[in-house]
């Protein structure tokens, strides 16, 4: 990709994932919010969703 | 004689300020979670990519990356039961290259990439094309055992939160 437009608006994504919501991993989960970091499983996502519905 | 009402108001104080300060603590807990949520939905720069309505209870955030085989597991394995199996909508928002960990130059190709086709699917159709070749030329793409072995954990159905 050689767009600079592009890049540098990706590096201000970036800027902002690290220094605002703490993202310096891959994967980082927020599910409404709640910061979840590292692998998930279908059932643990969907414990926490069913946590929201209550 | 004991004065009833200093009693009371001596009871009464205390018990009211415990009251207050125990129903304070999940609004507060609530509270940092919304203002989360809210620098979460937060557009900076590019837009992400989004499935879902806008007007759905969940709303989950993934930051991944093009070369990240916990990521790869995800969308194969979690992403289409979430798009099947849940009855409460989600709306899913998939940020791809834009976090620290992702600065290598194929994710940093594979970021706008995502973003220009306007397809999320890019990302399954080419996340092991990405994977095998960053094995193959030796760069900073090769994985650790201890990596290959999670992801087989997570295949496995041994997952974990980090």
């Amino acid at each position: 990709v050689k767009d600079q437009a592009l890049l540098d608006k990706l590096a201000a994504d970036q800027r902002y994932a690290l220094a605002t919501l703490k993202v310096d991993s891959t994967p980082t989960f927020f599910v409404n919010g709640e910061r979840l970091t590292g692998a998930m499983s279908f059932e643990e996502l969907e414990a926490r969703i069913k946590l929201l519905k209550k | 004689l004991i004065d009833t009402r200093r009693v009371f108001a001596a009871l009464a104080l205390p018990g009211l300020a415990l009251l207050g300060f125990v129903s304070l603590l999940p609004i507060g807990e609530a509270t940092a979670q919304d203002t989360t949520a809210a620098l979460v939905a937060k557009q900076v720069s590019l837009s992400d990519m989004a499935m879902g309505s806008i007007k759905a209870p969940v709303i989950i955030t993934e930051y991944a990356s093009m070369s990240c085989p916990h990521c790869a597991a995800f969308g194969e394995n979690v992403f289409p039961m979430l798009k099947s199996n849940i009855s409460t909508p989600v709306r899913c928002v998939s940020c791809f290259g834009n976090s620290r960990s992702t600065s290598r130059p194929r994710d940093l190709d594979a970021g706008p990439l995502h973003r220009q086709r306007g397809c999320r699917e890019v990302f399954w159709c080419c996340r092991s094309h990405v994977q095998t070749a960053g094995a193959a030329d030796g760069s900073d793409h090769r994985y650790p055992e201890s990596d290959r072995q999670a992801e087989r954990d997570e295949r496995a159905g041994r997952s974990r939160l980090a």
